[in-house]
């Protein structure tokens, strides 16, 4: 964590990088706090790192929550996939129905100026998927969308005070 | 179960007569129910994501209505006085900004280019800026920018993978800027393709 920099532009960035998976964040609300206090941010975490996937959780009694707010994926053949938690899902999700799919409702977002822009939407009970093809054929998102089968999303709480 | 396209509704224009949508009240009765509001009055927040993290300072109740639009890109300019550029990861490295991560339309390109050996696919991503993909910086809200100018900022990525096996060999979040005329004094405005 950049938490000292003589340039408080330059202050709140967060990178962590394991064996398999990293870690990339900003913390704006750093910049106005000491150094000290601002990397007890990061204290208080364990970060568990291994090839079936990463997982951060609180250490202390902190009082804080771990909470994954969006996370990515490469797909090949498919493009990329990225997840989306309950908050910003939320704000993403149509109010009308989506077509239904094993694990909720998709939607496909247009981009009228390229194409390739395009993007389909997964709204779940758990988040939201968003899946971009990119220069893939739609038809290979489309066929991966509805091969998912569960989608999970999980706060690890430690600590309510 | 295979998908026809033709029968996936459009998420961008919201049809004359509709069922609502089952799964964003799944969603919301699961995640911002009662008990998840009280629960919210008691504790702290850290977020964090794997790829674009976020740290919030606490999760009030008030935080669980559905966050208005811009709301989050709007935290960016409010909390970093000496925010000059299209993303706060700028000055980390980690996020890489030029104009030519753009397209022809000055929005994030989703191409496919060839270069020595491999070749990038790039992607937008769609909903990075609090459901946006791309918003507007007015200079005024940042006049200790150390790059005085309004700007149009599209977030995107890139992998690079070889061109012999296809496999993955670099991964990027980037980020298009298209640098505005100055245009004085104008509040910051959604400006989404």
């Amino acid at each position: 964590m950049l938490a000292a920099a003589p340039e408080t532009g330059q202050r709140g960035v967060i990178y962590w990088r394991g064996p398999h998976f990293e870690v990339s964040s900003f913390a704006p609300h750093s910049v106005s706090i000491s150094p000290k206090i601002a990397m007890r941010l990061l204290a208080g975490l364990t970060f568990e790192d291994d090839e079936n996937g990463l997982v951060i959780s609180p250490n202390e009694d902190n009082g804080e929550t771990v909470d994954v707010v969006s996370t990515s994926a490469y797909i090949h053949d498919v493009g990329m996939l990225d997840f989306l938690n309950p908050r910003r899902a939320l704000s993403v999700i149509p109010a009308w129905a989506g077509k239904k799919v094993p694990v909720g409702e998709l939607w496909h977002f247009p981009d009228d100026e390229d194409r390739n822009a395009d993007y389909y939407l997964v709204g779940t009970d758990s988040g939201a998927l968003v899946v971009s093809p990119g220069t893939y054929p739609h038809s290979s998102a489309l066929n991966f969308i509805s091969s998912i089968v569960s989608v999970r999303y999980e706060t690890m709480e430690k600590v309510a005070r | 179960m295979n998908v026809d396209p033709a029968q996936v509704p459009s998420g961008r224009v919201r049809p004359t007569e509709y069922r609502r949508s089952a799964a964003r009240q799944d969603l919301i009765a699961k995640n911002f129910g009662r008990r998840n509001l009280l629960k919210a009055g008691v504790i702290a927040g850290v977020a964090l994501s794997l790829n674009v993290l976020e740290l919030v300072p606490r999760l009030a109740p008030k935080a669980f209505a559905a966050p208005a639009t811009w709301a989050r890109c709007g935290d960016y300019q409010t909390t970093n006085s000496h925010w000059g550029e299209c993303n706060p990861f700028a000055s980390s490295g980690t996020v890489k900004i030029s104009h030519g991560y753009c397209n022809v339309n000055d929005y994030h390109r989703a191409d496919t280019v060839a270069v020595m050996g491999g070749y990038y696919e790039y992607y937008r991503r769609a909903t990075s800026c609090d459901g946006k993909n791309a918003w507007v910086w007015r200079i005024i809200h940042n006049q200790t920018a150390p790059n005085y100018r309004d700007r149009r900022c599209s977030d995107g990525r890139y992998v690079l993978k070889d061109g012999t096996s296809g496999a993955v060999r670099a991964r990027n979040d980037t980020c298009c800027e298209l640098i505005l005329p100055r245009t004085g004094t104008a509040a910051v405005t959604p400006d989404t393709p």
